[in-house]
Order: structure tokens, then C-alpha cells, then sequence
């Protein structure tokens, strides 16, 4: 390693393994929050509700330390893009453990009601899901396997379809007068909750995509924007003139 | 110049030699290579049998030198638990213990982290002297376990005995002077109630310990098949009152070796708790078949399912999914328990499938009698006498 740049890919290594830290905890909060909401465990959510703050707090420090280093080291091309999509990845880190929290928030709005066994089974199935996707994300991110952070994108599309088979089933429950209408409301949302999980996974490891190769994500709403009012990148900052 | 730094101490007194020796200093210099090589392979030998040996032990350890920034962690350290997100925040426990150490000389905490189930370990640190410290990491998920099934054992029995105890000295007091024969009567029946369910516990207890402690004596070979149409006949009543279909299905020469008895009580206590735990319209569907060398038999049914972290503790003395449910059904809590013990006790297994909503799937194994190998035990019987 060039023993001028040894202190800027120390703290690269640094910042990197801080968000395969903050990526576990996540991962391991997972099965932790649907353990909460099933077993009606008060003590477990007030818990994971308070770990939220050291987690945001940790996530915010790893954001200023990529501050630093992109104002001190001014780095380039695969470092830049790993400075870049690491402050990207903190946030959807952060707003993933405040999905988790959400969860143990509906644990407690629905104390006291029995969940019926039809739809404990899909929501066991939907966290050990997006365990499975952010472990599978976080793992592409550490050995930066850009094969493996493309295949998220499927496995999100597993998750996808129990959310639906969820609602259908809540529908079920409610006709059948199995389940109370604000118990039914707070699952719906719950079950929401998993989904987004799931679509953070995927953000993340299209940023690690990015960081190996560049690769963006093709912005439909882009194109069809340029397509509507033609393409006028460059012309966007130049004074109009009447002819 | 850097050499220097890194002679040990013979290399240094090989140099004194040397120098007093007045040789020449090409010749010096290459004594003194020669000396640090052999000097740095031993240690390094040594270092390395020393990690060769700390490899093999099934804890985690992890020596770090503060002043060179150098950390050594044996193979259970560097991967404790084969689940890579679990890994990094052992990890990360045995960083912050490092942090811990520099102002306390010791310290130790618990580490709980959910792997599909719950898993703990213990993190102690050492100081060794001002720069080394020793951290090791220990999978006490199994030991954890057992107390919690040891406390729980005791504070269930007693719970459950207690209960009717308490509820037939009360009853009793009441009794004691009263005087309107209809309520005597009432207050009696309910008294025969709560005897019974006490003597229900402890002949359970006692079946257990029967089971536990028992031997082979009365074994004999047991056509798996009548096991079978027993247990299900004994429970069609039941069935059909809960307004459930029970259907069996076996093929022929379900042959094995044990206690009758015992395996009409294995088979009776699952189908048992299917019918318990289904609802009014289902199915509970009994097999008996042949696979390879063993006999499976299998209890599905459509109720309500086991979470799965309560699928390995079912099988303990007194566990209880959901205890108002449980109770309702007039349950003991040691049915499983005891099924467990006996299919263990013929050389059996016994698994569980479930899915919340879907229903449960209990799978006995039994090793089965073949001509062959019954032949074989008639032969030793024979060298025997």
C-alpha cells in the first residue's frame, strides 16, 4: 500500500467496517422485533426501541467521518464511489432500524389480541425473509459481489408477494370475524413495514453495485421526462433568447 | 538499520562474540543474519504451533498486543458461529470488551444475539500485563438452556400442583360446616375434580421416571400396525365429538422391537394432542410405512400450529405453548415428555414440522425387526446359553 495514502484507506477501512457493524445489528434486529410483536414481549420492545437512538447516533458519525474524509482526501474514481454510496448506505440503514422500531411500536398497539395462527405464519415467513435479504445484502457489501447484490433484487420479489398474500389473508381473517379491524389495520401496516425492510436491501446493494462497478439503476421516470420535453441536458443553463 | 530492532536477544550476544572475537565485519554481518533468521523461524514456530493448539479449543480467544496494534484470535474466534452477521457482532463485543480492559483490568458480559434462535455467549477479558490483553468468547447458548429447563421444571411442578392442592383445601374449608346438601354436593365433585388431576400429574410423573429409568426386560417384537389401530380407536370417540375425521393408513410388517404398552401410549399422546389442537372440520391423518431400515410413523393434522421457537421446547417436561389453551384442554404438560423419552428409550426419534396456521407434523423413527437381523439376536441369544 502507498505509505502516503496508508491514513485515508485506514479510515476508508474504517468507515467500511462500520457499516458492516451497524449492517449486523440490523440484520440481528430483525427477528428480534417479529419475536416482540408474537410474543406481545413490552420489556423486548421498549428495548429495541431505545437501541434505536445509539443506532442513529452511529449512523450519523459514520456519515460525518465520510464528510471528513471526502473534505481532507479529497479521494477519486472507486474510492470516491465508495465514500459516495456508503453516506447513501447509512441512511437506508438508519431508516430500515426505524422500520424495525415501527414494528415494536404496533407490538405495543396491539397488546393483549391474539394474532391469528394463519397470519403468524406469514409474518414469521415475511422477517425471516427480509433477515435473509439484508444478511445476503450486507454479505455482497463485504466482499463487494456484485453478482450477489444483483440477485437482491429477486429475493425482494419473494417478500413482495407474501406482503400480498398477507393482506389477502388479513381480508380472510376479518370476513371470518377472526381478528378485530384495529388489530387488522396495525398488521396491514406492520406487514408494510417488512416489505420496506425488504426494498431498503435492495438500495443497499445497489449501491454496492455502484461501488464495484459503477452501475446505476435505469431511471424510467428520467427518460420519459427527457422523452416529453427532448432532451436538453447542456442547454438547461443557458439564457433564452426570442428569435 | 531496521535489523537492529528485530535481533533477539542471542543475536545480540552472538554480536558481542563477534565483536570481541575482532572478526571481520563481512563475516559479521553475515553471522549476524544468520543468527536472526534462525531466531525469528523459532519463534515463529513456536508462535505458530502455539496458534496450532489455541485452534483446537472450541472457545473463542483473542490476544492483542495495545502497543503494536496487533490481534491474534484462534479459529473459534474468527468464526464462533458460522452466521456471518452474528460473527460481526461477537466481533464487535470483544472490540468494545478491548476498550474496557485499558481502564478495568477485568471485565465480562453477556452477549444475546437472535440467529434464528437465540444464542449466548460469554465475553470475559484479561489484562495480561500493560499491553496485552486476553479476551475469550463462549457459545453458553446449551448451558443457558439447560438451567432455564431445569428453573422452569421445578417452578412448573410446583405451579401445577399447587394449583388443585390449594383449590382442595379451600374446597374442604368450605365444605367443613355446611350444611345445605346440594351445595356438600357441589363442593365434593368439585374436590374428586382436583384429585384427579393431581393424581394425573403424578402418575405421568411416575410414568416418566418409569420410562427414564427402565429397562428392556419386557421387550418383545410388537407389530407397529395394531399399535397403530389401537391408538386410533382409543381416540375416535374424541375425534368425532370435535367433529374431525381421523384416518389411518399402514403397510404390512411394521415390525419392531419394545414395549407394547409404551408404544400405544407414544402413538395415542399424539394423536391426542392433533385432535386438541384442531378445529371442527379438519382432518388428523396417521401413517405408518417402512423406510430403509426403520419404521415411520407420522401424525399430521391441520390446527393451529407450533412457533418455532417453541418446537424444540415442546418436548420438555411442562411446557406450554399457550398455557390458558393448554389448561382448557386438561393437558398435564408432560404428554410430549414422555413420548420423547420412550421413542428415545427404543432407539427411536422423534421430529416435529409446523407452521403456524398450516398445522403439525410429528414423525416417530423406530429401528425396524427384519428377519435378518432377528435372526442375528436369536443367534446371540443362543451363544448366550
Amino acid at each position: 500500500m502507498d505509505e502516503i495514502r496508508k491514513n485515508f484507506h485506514n479510515d476508508l477501512e474504517s468507515v467500511r467496517a462500520e457499516v458492516i457493524r451497524l449492517g449486523a445489528s440490523l440484520t440481528e434486529s430483525i427477528p428480534r422485533a417479529t419475536a416482540v410483536l408474537l410474543s406481545g414481549d413490552l420489556e423486548g420492545a421498549d428495548y429495541l426501541v431505545q437501541a434505536d437512538d445509539e443506532f442513529d447516533g452511529r449512523s450519523a458519525e459514520l456519515e460525518v467521518s465520510c464528510f471528513e474524509i471526502l473534505a481532507l482526501q479529497a479521494p477519486v474514481a472507486a474510492d470516491l464511489r465508495q465514500i459516495v454510496a456508503i453516506i447513501k448506505i447509512a441512511g437506508e440503514l438508519e431508516r430500515s432500524a426505524d422500520l424495525v422500531v415501527n414494528i415494536c411500536k404496533a407490538a405495543r398497539r396491539i397488546y393483549g389480541h391474539d394474532i391469528d395462527p394463519m397470519l403468524r405464519g406469514v409474518i414469521s415467513k415475511m422477517s425471516e425473509q427480509a433477515q435473509k435479504l439484508f444478511a445476503a445484502t450486507m454479505e455482497a457489501f463485504e466482499e463487494s459481489d456484485s453478482a450477489k447484490a444483483a440477485a437482491i433484487d429477486d429475493m425482494d420479489s419473494y417478500l413482495d408477494s407474501l406482503h400480498r398474500q398477507f393482506i389477502q389473508q388479513i381480508f380472510e381473517s376479518h370476513s371470518k370475524s377472526k381478528i378485530d379491524l384495529q388489530v387488522a389495520v396495525q398488521l396491514a401496516v406492520v406487514a408494510r413495514f417488512y416489505e420496506r425492510i425488504g426494498d431498503h436491501a435492495v438500495n443497499v446493494s445497489e449501491k454496492t453495485r455502484f461501488i464495484v462497478s459503477g452501475w446505476v439503476r435505469e431511471r424510467g421516470g428520467i427518460d420519459r421526462y427527457k422523452a416529453r420535453v427532448g432532451d436538453r441536458t447542456g442547454e438547461i443553463f443557458l439564457p433564452r433568447t426570442e428569435s | 538499520m531496521d535489523l537492529i530492532f528485530f535481533l533477539t536477544g542471542s543475536a545480540v550476544t552472538a554480536v558481542i562474540a563477534f565483536l570481541i572475537s575482532k572478526r571481520s565485519s563481512k563475516n559479521l554481518s553475515k553471522a549476524i543474519q544468520n543468527e536472526a533468521l534462525v531466531s525469528t523461524s523459532n519463534t515463529e514456530d513456536q508462535l505458530e504451533s502455539l496458534m496450532d493448539a489455541l485452534d483446537l479449543l472450541p472457545i473463542g480467544v483473542v490476544v492483542v498486543d495495545l502497543k503494536l496494534g496487533r490481534k491474534l484470535r484462534n479459529n473459534a474466534a474468527a468464526a464462533m458461529t458460522g452466521v456471518r452477521y452474528v460473527d460481526i457482532l461477537v466481533d464487535q463485543a470483544v472490540d468494545e470488551m478491548l476498550e474496557t480492559i485499558v481502564t478495568s483490568k477485568s471485565s465480562e458480559r453477556i452477549l444475546e444475539a437472535v440467529a434464528g434462535t437465540t444464542r449466548f455467549f460469554k465475553i470475559r477479558g484479561q489484562a495480561i500485563d500493560q499491553q496485552k490483553v486476553i479476551v475469550t468468547v463462549e457459545d453458553i447458548t446449551e448451558k443457558s438452556r439447560i438451567d432455564t429447563v431445569q428453573t422452569d421444571f421445578v417452578a412448573n411442578l410446583s405451579h401445577e400442583l399447587k394449583t388443585p392442592i390449594g383449590a382442595v383445601a379451600a374446597l374442604a374449608d368450605s365444605l367443613n360446616g355446611e350444611t345445605e346438601t346440594e351445595v356438600v354436593w357441589r363442593l365434593a365433585e368439585r374436590i374428586v375434580t382436583e384429585s384427579h388431576r393431581m393424581s394425573r400429574i403424578v402418575d405421568d410423573l411416575l410414568d416418566l421416571s418409569r420410562v427414564e429409568f427402565g429397562g428392556t426386560e419386557e421387550w418383545s417384537d410388537v407389530d407397529l400396525g395394531s399399535v397403530l389401530v389401537e391408538a386410533v380407536g382409543t381416540n375416535q370417540h374424541a375425534a368425532k365429538r370435535q367433529g374431525l375425521g381421523l384416518s389411518l393408513t399402514g403397510s404390512a410388517e411394521l415390525l419392531v422391537r419394545g414395549d407394547r404398552s409404551q408404544l400405544v401410549s407414544v402413538i395415542s399422546n399424539l394423536v391426542d394432542n392433533a385432535i386438541k389442537y384442531s378445529e371442527a372440520g379438519g382432518v388428523v391423518r396417521v401413517e405408518g410405512m417402512i423406510q430403509g431400515d426403520e419404521v415411520v410413523v407420522t401424525v399430521t393434522d391441520h390446527g393451529i400450529g407450533i412457533a418455532e421457537r417453541d418446537q424444540k421446547r415442546i418436548f420438555e417436561r411442562f411446557y406450554r405453548v399457550d398455557k390458558a389453551r393448554s389448561r382448557a384442554t386438561g393437558g398435564t404438560g408432560l404428554g410430549l415428555s414422555i413420548v420423547r423419552h420412550i421413542v428415545l428409550e427404543h432407539g427411536g426419534s422423534i421430529d416435529v414440522r409446523s407452521e403456524e396456521g398450516i398445522g403439525s407434523t410429528f414423525m416417530v423413527r423406530l429401528p425396524r425387526v427384519t428377519k435378518q437381523n432377528k435372526e442375528t439376536v436369536l443367534d446371540q441369544t443362543g451363544a448366550l446359553a
